[in-house]
């Protein structure tokens, strides 16, 4: 079998073999600590992440800090094979409840979310079970608890981005029509700028809206459907992506991202827009993100399988 | 406003107490390093003026039986 020229050196630099016509590196897409099939290795500098999936390939911390409530014991979970452990979870969980304390950002920022109070954890285990969407473990936020995660940082930034993947199951408790996936606001504001009526990776009854009342892009939606949610802002421009379904209304944004709070599940009053339903995966680039929108969906969606 | 199922105080002071008393019940933190310090946390109505926590199954046990009671919320500056 003759050499394949063109990869032979490559490969052999990197991975020490030869390489045949007909052959692919199957090593291509990994070097070093970097593989390409994780989203933040292709797409790098986000301000903060949080999955049940592996997101980098430098990235040796745990995913989820879990609590059982048959002895109130804690355990981190990280990654087999990039995806959540879940033979430890779930060795962990046997027969009992188990609630998620801390999720682990995988940016490299260490802005972990926490949530001190057990009766407001988010579930990760029911009864010895998972909660799967093909085969995919998720988080369920019961808005009844007011499942909130959260965590004190500083965001400063003109442009940003965010990509979740989320099912809202119903309407929810009295006023978690609003129901938040994540939001950010300081001790001024509710949710994160001197501009009143905004809102940011909002599942309300019916729609997902992004943006400003002035600007607002809202997508319909239905409920107990798994969506890839994305919000993207800088001066210009606001966009909201569901799912395979793309809509762009430019607006004008001339706030700040000024926030010293982030909470997930939650708006900052925490006695309204309680999110209820499941989550897997919340990330925030402090960037306008528009060119990587079809990379970064497809990645999510390779994993998830959402459409 | 909305029903509340669960116990109300007057002060502060007294809301952490009862918050340390459902902690205490339950071991918690278990570990130094645990990230879960209490059971339940409470809450404060600004427009009521009062302090409470909200019922969970198995909070009688250390406070008693809850009782129903209002709690009004500042109105959101949302539209739907």
């Amino acid at each position: 079998m003759p050499d394949f020229g063109i990869f032979r050196g490559f490969n052999d630099k990197l991975f020490g073999e030869k390489l045949y016509a007909g052959q692919l590196p199957t090593q291509l897409g990994q070097i070093g600590s970097l593989d390409f099939s994780l989203l933040l290795d292709s797409y790098p500098n986000a301000a903060v992440a949080y999955s049940l999936r592996r997101l980098r390939g430098s990235y040796t911390n745990s995913a989820i800090r879990v609590k059982r409530a048959i002895d109130n014991s804690e355990q981190d979970i990280g990654f087999v094979n990039n995806q959540l452990d879940i033979a430890t979870l779930q060795s962990f969980c046997i027969g009992t409840n188990g609630f998620v304390t801390t999720w682990y950002d995988q940016s490299g920022n260490s802005i972990n979310v926490t949530q001190t109070t057990a009766a407001r954890q988010p579930q990760i285990v029911s009864n010895g079970n998972l909660y799967l969407h093909q085969s995919k473990p998720y988080i369920f936020f019961t808005d009844l608890a007011v499942n909130t995660l959260s965590v004190n940082m500083t965001l400063n930034y003109t442009g940003f981005s965010i990509f979740a993947v989320a099912n809202k199951i119903a309407t929810g408790n009295f006023r978690a029509t609003f129901s938040r996936i994540i939001s950010f606001f300081n001790a001024s504001f509710d949710d994160f700028q001197n501009i009143t009526t905004n809102h940011l990776a909002m599942i309300n009854s019916g729609f997902i809206r992004a943006g400003i009342d002035s600007i607002k892009t809202d997508v319909s939606y239905s409920f107990n459907q798994y969506y890839i949610i994305n919000q993207i802002r800088d001066n210009s421009l606001n966009i909201n992506n569901v799912g395979k379904n793309n809509v762009i209304t430019n607006g004008t944004f001339n706030g700040l991202l000024n926030s010293s709070t982030l909470k997930i599940g939650n708006n900052k009053a925490e006695n309204d827009c309680q999110f209820n339903g499941y989550m897997a995966e919340i990330i925030l680039y402090p960037s306008n993100q528009t060119n990587n929108v079809v990379g970064i969906n497809t990645n999510i969606n390779t994993n998830y399988g959402i459409y | 406003m909305a029903f509340i199922n669960g116990y109300k105080y007057k002060t502060k002071e007294e809301a952490i107490a009862a918050r340390k008393a459902a902690a205490d019940y339950m071991g918690l933190p278990k570990n130094p390093n645990d990230t879960t310090i209490y059971w339940v946390d409470y809450s404060y109505s600004e427009l009521d003026g009062f302090y409470y926590i909200a019922y969970v199954e198995g909070l009688e046990a250390v406070f008693g039986e809850p009782i129903e009671f209002e709690v009004n919320f500042p109105d959101l500056n949302e539209k739907p």
